[in-house]
């Protein structure tokens, strides 16, 4: 069927995948990186692209000059609303730069430092939960720093970090597991681990006591059983609970508080 | 211009890779992002050489991985096995026909995350397996 060339060929490909596969940890990382630094120039072009979109809806302005030429009520009416729609994307992207600053200056961690950063790039497979953002080791990223969304919601932490973009792991895959506590009169400590199979807001806080007293609604916060994650960010709620391993430990599934699916712009805390 | 159909399809397969990463609009829409590049695969494996599809499991799933939390390389080799299986039967095949081409997409589609999954769970690694996995096949 083939020739033999082309078995030495397929073999090579093989062979080649299998010593990729079984390289060590940091070199695959190192590898990683630098096979998606392709992808760099197409950042470049998307940004490119966005920024010909907003020149051609510029240019699709002076349109009202024309219509002000025949129809001068027309062209005031539409003046004002072009002002009204711009006044409200102003006073939108103004209350939600007050709320950020008013986090960072309020709510932040106490000692922590915190960095904005935008999302760049997400996950292309299903199972699992990362992204990429835009920021790197030459802003003194490391591994491990927790992130937070905008309100100031746990998010996940940073699992990989290149020279300008860094990948996080979101909560709800299995590689991020967060030591938290639920808000009620037990303070009953737990692990949230993975989301479930129908609903990736949901996560499962699993190794809480039997007697915990969970009830729906109660708060899910960091608690301070971590070396990662500082104390006291609020998660979720708790959705319900249920008794496993025979009685002996419960596990309450949580409802994030964070939308992991429209993230934009998240908060990464430096280790102080 | 021997050279050029294998080019489109690397650079497409790139494009692919890209854009399954910096374009949200289908997960918001299914749930799961559509995977584009065993479709890649069969277009391949139908017109193109075997140096080609060797070429694009290759450098498609390494470019896939780097920008995934996969371990590096584990998408080359389902690749691989797709693109050999259709390759190998083409000539029986109806390659003209667009029923044809559909049904080795889906077909492509299935197999090939399939066996990713399979070769992540063989390695010990822990994907998250649920409905936004099934919708991968899509």
């Amino acid at each position: 069927m083939f020739k033999r060339p082309h078995y030495i060929g397929l073999g090579l490909v093989v062979l080649m995948t299998l010593i990729i596969l079984n390289l060590p940890p940091r070199t695959t990382a190192r590898m990683k990186l630098a096979i998606s630094s392709v992808f760099l120039p197409l950042f470049g072009l998307a940004s490119s692209g966005h920024q010909v979109a907003g020149a051609v809806a510029d240019a699709v302005t002076p349109r009202g000059d024309l219509l002000k030429q025949n129809e001068n009520l027309r062209r005031e009416n539409q003046e004002l609303k072009l002002q009204a729609t711009r006044f409200g994307e102003l006073e939108r992207e103004n209350t939600r730069w007050k709320q950020l600053w008013g986090w960072q200056q309020s709510a932040a961690p106490k000692g922590w430092k915190v960095k904005l950063a935008n999302v760049v790039l997400r996950e292309p497979a299903n199972w699992w939960k990362t992204l990429q953002i835009d920021l790197g080791s030459r802003n003194g990223l490391t591994n491990n720093m927790p992130v937070l969304s905008p309100e100031g919601y746990l998010v996940g932490r940073i699992s990989a970090v290149n020279f300008a973009n860094s990948q996080v792991v979101l909560l709800g895959d299995q590689n991020c597991r967060v030591p938290a506590v639920v808000e009620n009169e037990t303070r009953a400590s737990g692990v949230i681990g993975p989301s479930g199979p129908l609903d990736s807001s949901l996560v499962e806080m699993g190794y809480l006591p039997p007697n915990a007293n969970i009830k729906p609604g109660q708060n899910v916060a960091t608690s301070a059983n971590s070396a990662i994650f500082p104390k006291g960010i609020p998660i979720g709620k708790v959705v319900d609970a249920r008794s496993v391993d025979y009685g002996l430990s419960s596990t309450a599934r949580v409802k994030l508080s964070a939308n992991l699916n429209s993230l934009e712009e998240l908060w990464v805390l430096l280790t102080p | 211009m021997k050279w050029a159909n294998p080019l489109l399809i690397l650079g497409g397969a790139l494009l692919a890779v890209f854009w399954e990463s910096a374009f949200h609009g289908i997960r918001h829409l299914l749930g799961a992002q559509v995977d584009l590049l065993p479709a890649i695969m069969v277009y391949a494996s139908l017109t193109a050489s075997l140096v080609t599809v060797s070429l694009l499991a290759l450098l498609g799933g390494l470019w896939f991985d780097s920008l995934s939390a996969n371990p590096l390389g584990v998408t080359v080799i389902p690749l691989l096995i797709c693109g050999l299986g259709f390759y190998s039967v083409r000539e029986l095949l109806l390659r003209d026909q667009p029923f044809a081409q559909m049904m080795l997409g889906l077909v492509a589609s299935v197999v090939t995350p399939l066996l990713v999954l399979i070769t992540l769970l063989t390695t010990g690694k822990q994907p998250l397996v649920g409905l936004g996995t099934l919708g991968n096949s899509w």
